[in-house]
């Protein structure tokens, strides 16, 4: 059921008797390396570390993916966490679209979080054959997905009037000011939901999810929609991380070198970003997504 | 005219949004600079772990209840008796982390209040009421 993984690997290459005592310490330095690189990947592909992280760490690595799920979570939220002040400050992540936002996404993750831990008990198979799909199903969505800088938006929308959701900030590549508001509000906010449970099942941060349903749902400026999805994720990621925090299934040796290594990656990343080709990244982050979910997928079926 | 007044209102951001920016970038650093000294503790064996590291391997790819039969680790908030192991000294430094946004939401109360903003304070307050959920373990029973 578990298939071949890089633990199997080492302990093949170290001998029967002496690789529990081996490696223990060199899960943690391998866990760091592979993180360094999906957030050095994550940031240039424009996608968060943690929708590489849990297909990737649970497929080639030999930790149960209850655990792999949770120190998912804690990645995705330090990101966020580490991002958010700045585009706060900088009127880039709005405070009045996330607090509607987070508060359906965050009760929704709740459910999320006690569904894929229920499932998980019930068959781990079902996480791994869901998770496969889910990630094919970024692809498509990494594949399809435009963004539009600032899209149009259709006015009288009662619920964002009701919530008055808008902001100003100030385009850097011009100086000039832009004014926003939203529309479609009721169906963003009820995608925003299915987001939640999503996050909460499967320890994924959803900014893969989040942006095109604020760009292109609700019409958000492609910016602003970015910078949010990152606060939203500080938010919905916290109540999902206590649930499986108070179940015991956060292991620091395992979330302390991944949290580590996806932030000193993303910082990388950052300063590799001006000089990328950010068609290629593209095309090689959607072949490791490709790969990372059919295993998945065929761990789901014992293959 | 009233449509422009309140097109104009939604398009200010809420003053509270600098605060909370810039308090919780004070939480996060402090955060981060506690897990790492935690972790540091834990790796290199100044407190010793509830789990010994040289077991990890042999129950890290175990399912949750299976670990927890084997290993006696806690659930909720029992690791909080435990902070002389080295491996829940670090689990109470990604607690921390996970708490630092509920420390923000606080942060807005006196500013919705004060705007007399019932939406806000709402919204909030929800929030709020829901990560006192998710952290209290009061919704233990519910996944049994």
């Amino acid at each position: 059921m578990r298939g071949f993984t890089l633990f199997d690997f080492l302990l093949t290459a170290s001998g029967p008797e002496g690789a529990q005592t081996l490696v223990w310490w060199v899960w943690p330095l391998l866990l760091f390396v592979a993180t360094f690189l999906i957030g050095i990947f994550g940031v240039l592909a424009g996608i968060g570390g943690g929708v590489l992280f849990v297909p990737l760490v649970s497929s080639f690595f030999p930790f149960h993916i209850d655990f792999v799920r949770g120190a998912g979570l804690f990645i995705a939220l330090s990101s966020a966490l580490a991002a958010a002040p700045s585009l706060l400050r900088a009127n880039l992540a709005s405070l009045k679209l996330a607090l509607p936002v987070a508060l359906v996404a965050s009760a929704f993750s709740i459910v999320g979080a006690f569904l894929g831990l229920w499932l998980s008990a019930l068959n781990p198979a079902y996480i791994q054959g869901s998770l496969g799909t889910l990630i094919l199903g970024v692809v498509v969505v990494m594949l399809v997905s435009k963004k539009e800088d600032h899209p149009n938006i259709r006015p009288g929308d009662q619920l964002a009037a009701f919530f008055q959701i808008g902001g100003t900030y100030i385009e850097g590549s011009t100086g000039n000011r832009v004014e926003w508001t939203v529309h479609r509000t009721k169906i963003g906010l009820l995608m925003f939901a299915v987001v939640g449970v999503l996050a909460g099942v499967f320890g994924l941060g959803a900014g893969w999810a989040n942006v095109p349903v604020f760009n292109l749902v609700m019409g958000v400026p492609v910016k602003v929609a970015v910078a949010t999805s990152g606060f939203v994720l500080s938010i919905t990621d916290t109540t999902a991380a206590w649930i499986y925090l108070n179940k015991g299934a956060v292991l620091p040796i395992l979330v302390v070198p991944s949290m580590a290594g996806i932030m000193v990656g993303a910082k990388i990343g950052a300063k590799l970003l001006p000089k990328s080709k950010p068609a290629m990244i593209r095309k090689m982050v959607i072949t490791i997504l490709l790969i990372a979910g059919c295993r998945s997928l065929f761990k789901a079926f014992g293959i | 005219m009233n449509d422009y007044n309140e097109l104009q209102s939604r398009y200010e951001n809420l003053p509270a949004q600098q605060t909370y920016g810039s308090l919780l970038g004070w939480l996060v650093n402090g955060g981060l600079f506690f897990l790492v000294l935690t972790f540091g503790v834990y790796v290199f064996g100044f407190f010793d772990p509830l789990v010994p590291k040289k077991k990890l391997g042999e129950v890290w790819n175990l399912p949750l209840h299976e670990f927890l039969e084997k290993t006696g680790a806690p659930v909720g908030w029992e690791w909080t008796a435990l902070l002389h192991t080295g491996d829940y000294l670090s689990i109470a430094a990604i607690a921390f982390l996970a708490a630092v946004s509920m420390v923000c939401y606080f942060t807005l109360l006196p500013n919705a209040w004060a705007q007399k903003n019932r939406l806000l304070l709402l919204m909030v307050i929800a929030e709020l009421g829901l990560f006192v959920l998710a952290a209290s373990n009061w919704l233990a029973p519910v996944s049994h």
